[in-house]
C-alpha cells in the first residue's frame, strides 16, 4: 500500500464515514427527516465545506501549532494516538459518534454535520500530526476521500439500512484504534 | 447552533488541556552555544581538580542535604571519570590533564598482570572488571589522541590483549576475571562493560591500524546489533548504549554492515526518545507525578553522548543522513538541559561546601562523580554538532 492510499485509510478511519451518517440521520428530526434529496444535499455540502476548512486550517497551520506548543512531532504522534484511540472506541461501543440535536435547515450542515463530525477531534489531530510528517498536500488530498464518501451517504440517507453502516461504524472504529496504537508506539520509538 | 458548538468546542478544549498536562506537555531545551559548553566542560573539569585527593582517588558522592561523602567507591567510575578528562584533552582543552595524569597513575600501580596482558584491579575488593580495564584503556587511548605521546603503548596493548581475553568467539564479553583460574567467569555480562571494551577496541585500531583490532571490534559490533538484546534479555530492546554508540562512530568509515546501520537507527530512536520525555520534565509536582523526576546527569549525559556520537555517524554514513538533523536537535536539546542544570559559581555559593557543589550536577541533592563524567563527556561530544548547526544556519 502506498504512503497516500495509508494516508486515505487513516482519514477513512478518522472520519468514520458510516458512522457519521448514522449520527446525522438520527440527530434530531430536522436531519432525519429531511425530505427531499435537495434538503440533504445542501447539509451535507455545508457541512464538506466547513469540514473542508477546519482541515485546511489545521494541516497548514499544523507546523505553527506544534511550534507554540513546543512540541516535537513524534511527541505529538503520541497525543493524536491517544485522541484517536477514544474517539475509536467510542465508535466501536455506540456504532456511531457522539451529537447533540441538530437545528433547523442549513445550520444543521455546520453543526453537527460539519463540526463534529466530519471535522472530529480525532480527524482534525489527525490532520495535524499526519501534515508534519507526511506534508500538507499529501494530508489534504487523502481527507478528501473519505470526506466526500461521507457527504454521499449523508445524501444518501442511511437510516433505512441501518444495520450495514452501524457494522461499517464499528469497524471502522476497530481500524481506528489499531491505527491510534501504531501511531503511539511511532510516537514512541522514533528519534 | 451556536450553543451546539460552543459547547463541542469547550469539551475538545477541557480535552485538549488535560492531554497537553498529562501526555504532552511542552519540550524544554535551554539554549546552549558553544562558548557556554565550553564553560561547562572547563567547570566541569575543574570539579574534578578539586575532587580528586591525595591518595589519587576522586571523591565519589556528596550529600548536600547531609553535607556528608559517601565512604564507598566504584573503579569503573573512577576509570570513566579519568576518560573524560582526557576525552576533554583530545578535544584541544587541557586543563584536566595532570588531573586526570594522577588519577590515571591510581590505577596503573594497581595492574593485574598475566602473561601479555594486563588490566586494572580493584585495590578495594581484587576484582577485575571488563568495564574498568576498558575504560582504563579508553583513557590512555584518548590520552595518546591528546598528546601523541607513546610511553604507555605497550600498557595499551597489554590492555586490549585483555579485552580479547574476555571476547567471546560470538562477540559477546564476559565482565569479571577469576584470578584462580586465569580465565573469565562463565556467564557474567555487564550491560556496560560489552560496549566500553568495544569502543576501546575501535579506537585502538585507529591508533595502531594493521594490528588486526577492527576484526575484533566487528565481532562484538554485530553481537550488539544482532544479538545482545536478546542473549542480556533487554527489557526494553535496544538498550542505550551510548558506548556501542561512541564505537560504531568510530567505524564510520571503515565502514559499517546493514546490521549496524540498523542498530545505530535504532539507538538514535531510542537516545531521541529518551531526550523528548526529559525536556517535558519538570520540577513540578504534577511532572514528576506523570514523567517522573528529571533524570540524573549520569543518565541524560549518557543520551547526549550517544546521540553525539551517532550524528557523526550520520554526518559520515549515507544511510544515517535522513536522522542527521533530527539527532542534532536532540542532542542540542540535551546538552542545553545538562549545561542549565549546572551548578554555577553563584549558585554554588549557596552550598556548605561551595568547592564541591560548584560544576557539578545534583539529583535531590546529591552529586556523583559520574554524574560530572558524563555530562562533561556530553558537552564535549557536543561541541561539534552546535559548531556544524550554527555554520550550516549561518549559510
Amino acid at each position: 500500500m502506498t504512503e497516500y492510499w495509508r494516508l486515505v485509510l487513516v482519514f477513512f478511519a478518522t472520519v468514520n464515514p458510516a458512522a457519521v451518517a448514522l449520527a446525522a440521520a438520527s440527530a434530531s428530526a430536522p436531519v432525519a427527516s429531511l425530505q427531499g434529496l435537495a434538503r440533504r444535499a445542501v447539509a451535507a455540502g455545508i457541512g464538506v465545506a466547513v469540514a473542508g476548512a477546519l482541515f485546511v486550517g489545521a494541516t497548514l497551520g499544523a507546523g505553527r501549532v506544534l511550534d507554540a506548543l513546543d512540541i516535537a512531532p513524534e511527541t505529538f504522534r503520541i497525543a493524536a494516538g491517544i485522541v484517536m484511540l477514544i474517539v475509536g472506541a467510542n465508535a466501536i461501543w455506540g456504532g456511531t459518534v457522539a451529537s447533540e440535536p441538530a437545528p433547523d435547515g442549513w445550520q444543521a450542515g455546520v453543526f453537527p454535520i460539519g463540526l463534529p463530525l466530519l471535522a472530529g477531534p480525532a480527524s482534525l489531530i489527525a490532520a495535524v500530526s499526519y501534515a508534519v510528517d507526511e506534508g500538507e498536500a499529501k494530508t489534504l488530498g487523502a481527507a478528501v476521500i473519505p470526506l466526500a464518501l461521507a457527504a454521499l451517504l449523508i445524501v444518501a440517507g442511511v437510516a433505512r439500512w441501518r444495520p450495514a453502516p452501524d457494522a461499517i461504524a464499528r469497524l471502522s472504529g476497530a481500524l481506528l484504534i489499531a491505527l491510534a496504537c501504531g501511531l503511539m508506539v511511532a510516537g514512541v520509538r522514533d528519534i | 447552533m451556536l450553543r451546539g458548538i460552543t459547547g463541542t468546542l469547550s469539551l475538545w478544549l477541557a480535552g485538549a488541556l488535560a492531554l497537553r498536562a498529562l501526555v504532552v506537555p511542552g519540550e524544554t531545551c535551554p539554549p546552549v552555544s558553544s562558548a557556554s559548553a565550553a564553560t561547562a566542560t572547563s567547570e566541569a573539569a575543574l570539579w574534578m581538580d578539586r575532587a580528586l585527593q591525595d591518595d589519587g582517588t576522586y571523591l565519589y558522592e556528596y550529600d548536600a542535604g547531609k553535607d556528608r561523602n559517601t565512604p564507598e567507591y566504584n573503579v569503573v567510575r573512577h576509570a570513566g571519570v579519568t576518560m573524560a578528562l582526557y576525552m576533554l584533552a583530545a578535544s584541544g582543552d587541557r586543563s584536566g590533564m595532570a588531573t586526570a595524569d594522577r588519577a590515571m597513575t591510581w590505577m596503573r600501580e594497581s595492574l593485574y598482570s598475566s602473561g601479555d596482558r594486563a588490566a586494572f584491579q580493584s585495590p578495594y575488593d581484587n576484582s577485575i572488571e571488563l568495564g574498568a580495564t576498558a575504560l582504563m584503556l579508553a583513557g590512555l587511548e584518548q590520552r595518546r589522541l591528546a598528546t601523541g605521546d607513546a610511553q604507555y603503548d605497550e600498557l595499551m596493548h597489554r590492555l586490549a590483549r585483555f579485552l580479547l581475553a574476555m571476547q567471546q568467539p560470538d562477540g559477546s564479553m564476559l565482565s569479571e576475571w577469576q584470578i584462580a583460574r586465569g580465565a573469565p567467569y562463565a556467564g557474567i555480562r555487564s550491560k556496560y562493560g560489552t560496549g566500553e571494551a568495544f569502543w576501546a577496541l575501535t579506537v585502538m585500531h585507529r591508533l595502531f591500524p594493521g594490528e588486526g583490532w577492527d576484526q575484533k571490534a566487528r565481532l562484538t559490533a554485530d553481537y550488539l546489533s544482532l544479538h545482545r538484546d536478546t542473549v542480556e534479555q533487554q527489557k526494553y530492546p535496544p538498550w542505550a548504549d551510548q558506548w556501542a554508540a561512541y564505537g560504531l562512530a568510530e567505524m564510520a568509515d571503515w565502514p559499517l554492515n546493514d546490521d549496524n546501520i540498523r542498530y545505530a537507527r535504532s539507538l538514535a530512536d531510542r537516545f531521541g526518545f529518551l531526550m523528548r520525555v526529559e525536556a517535558q520534565r519538570t520540577d513540578g509536582w504534577l511532572s514528576e507525578l506523570v514523567h517522573g523526576r528529571k533524570a540524573r546527569a549520569a543518565g541524560m549525559g549518557t543520551w547526549v553522548e550517544g546521540l553525539g556520537s551517532l550524528w557523526r555517524l550520520a554526518s559520515a554514513d549515507p544511510r544515517m543522513a535522513d536522522m542527521r538533523q533530527k539527532i542534532g536537535e536532540r542532542a542540542v536539546c540535551g546538552a542545553g538541559m545538562l549545561a542549565s542544570r549546572q551548578v554555577s559559581q553563584s549558585q554554588a555559593g549557596q552550598y556548605v561546601r561551595p568547592g564541591i557543589a560548584r560544576g557539578a550536577w545534583f539529583t535531590e541533592g546529591v552529586t556523583r562523580m559520574d554524574d560530572q563524567q558524563h555530562a562533561l563527556s556530553a558537552l564535549v561530544r557536543i561541541q561539534a554538532v552546535i559548531d556544524a548547526r550554527n555554520s550550516e544556519a549561518g549559510r
